[in-house]
């Protein structure tokens, strides 16, 4: 009997020490570790928007002041937990909204800038995704990426989609995109995410935002 | 598998070759096959793996007259999901972009087996430091396997070595190479020379 209350205090007492020590190092970088997932976020909408730039890099100390400086959020009543931004004291019409979706293997998470008056996609950029790695994976590479910047989304084709993924290669009208070969499920992922998402910007937008 | 005690550097170096985890004992296929299709993953996973197995043996081994027999299983997978979650912590705080580029593969480092396999199999009956030695030499054996094949797949499959393009734009990329089961066959035709090898110095 005392062996077997041996072996549960034993287990009970190595379990608490381990979490704690676990804990401990979370509780001591977890600061850190919050701070570089903001960096993140808002350095991609920086990019976005064209403030970070190869050619304009931006220290990670220095990117929250900027984000600060520049850019503000954007609420619609209709719908108050949608993701938008745009630039303070900006005369263009430059929206950068949040998406998400479920892509092949696991959800698809990023933002897409858009030009509300010229009704074009700006840039897209995906923050996490869970594609295989050189085949659909490639959705995070700037050459796929760039397959979506200047496009109009002013009309609808006639199957409802503002845009279409067809094979890699073949993407000849301004509504077609040239999707992944070998990542077929991604590139219909992509499509899907990328129209619904416009056309709700789009809903939304129409109603008019309150800031 | 251990006809009496292996000590010091001499259990480091058999891992190497005679008894490599996963040449000889088929352990730690699954991230074999996973990881090995990028050069840059498969490092970081490697080092992750070194460690892991070092501080775990280390730990276990302290320990060993202490755990109850019952429940010795149960303390070290405690033991190593301690420390994965250490190594994903500190990335996730100092090197974000590649913590956020290896995805899940870092905590997948607590189901590789090779940990569990060097844990019982040899700390819980050895010394400390030849525990080290011994998890040491299992995790640079597990990279000598790993890197060349992570070095094979990867240009093939994508052109590239290291992230950087090394085979000009005209070369057709072998999908295959870039999915899992290419990680079987090259895994497979990898144990195989080298099981080869092995038995023509036997003959010898």
């Amino acid at each position: 009997m005392s062996e077997k209350i041996r072996t549960l205090l034993f287990t009970v007492a190595v379990t608490a020490l381990f979490t704690l020590l676990v804990s401990g190092i979370n509780a001591l970088l977890k600061e850190r570790i919050e701070i570089n997932r903001s960096v993140a976020r808002q350095r991609v909408i920086l990019g976005l928007f064209g403030l970070i730039t190869s050619e304009r890099q931006v220290a990670d100390s220095e990117v929250p002041t900027l984000f600060a400086e520049q850019i503000e959020p954007v609420k619609f009543a209709t719908d108050t937990a949608f993701e938008c931004y745009r630039r303070k004291n900006s005369t263009e019409d430059v929206f950068v909204f949040a998406f998400s979706g479920q892509g092949f293997w696991d959800n698809i998470l990023g933002f897409i800038a858009v030009d509300s008056k010229s009704q074009q996609i700006r840039g897209i950029e995906f923050t996490k995704h869970g594609e295989t790695p050189g085949l659909g994976g490639r959705i995070s590479e700037p050459e796929f990426k760039a397959r979506f910047k200047e496009r109009s989304f002013a009309t609808k084709r006639s199957d409802g989609l503002y845009f279409r993924m067809v094979a890699e290669g073949s993407a000849n009208r301004g509504d077609e995109i040239d999707g992944i070969t070998g990542a077929t499920g991604t590139s219909s992922a992509v499509e899907k995410i990328v129209n619904r998402s416009l056309a709700y910007f789009a809903s939304l937008n129409q109603g008019g935002n309150s800031n | 598998m251990n006809n009496g005690p292996v000590k010091g550097f001499a259990a480091l170096k058999r891992m190497l070759w005679e008894e490599n985890p996963v040449i000889g004992q088929i352990l730690g296929i699954c991230s074999a096959l996973a990881v090995t299709n990028l050069v840059k993953n498969t490092l970081v996973m490697c080092l992750g793996l070194i460690f892991t197995l070092a501080m775990s043996c280390f730990t276990v081994s302290l320990m060993r007259n202490v755990i109850p027999r019952r429940v010795r299983m149960i303390i070290q997978v405690l033991i190593i999901a301690a420390y994965v979650i250490f190594i994903k912590i500190v990335l996730d705080a100092f090197l974000p972009e590649i913590s956020n580029e290896l995805g899940p593969y870092v905590g997948l480092i607590i189901t590789n087996c090779i940990v569990m396999g060097r844990t019982e199999g040899y700390a819980m009956a050895n010394k400390p430091v030849d525990s080290i030695l011994d998890g040491i030499g299992a995790g640079i054996g597990y990279s000598l396997v790993l890197l060349p094949i992570a070095m094979i797949r990867e240009p093939l499959g994508l052109g590239s070595f290291f992230g950087i393009q090394v085979i000009p734009a005209d070369w057709t990329k072998w999908n295959m190479m870039v999915i899992a089961p290419s990680g079987f066959f090259a895994l497979a035709t990898y144990i195989w020379i080298v099981r080869a090898l092995k038995s023509g110095g036997e003959k010898r």
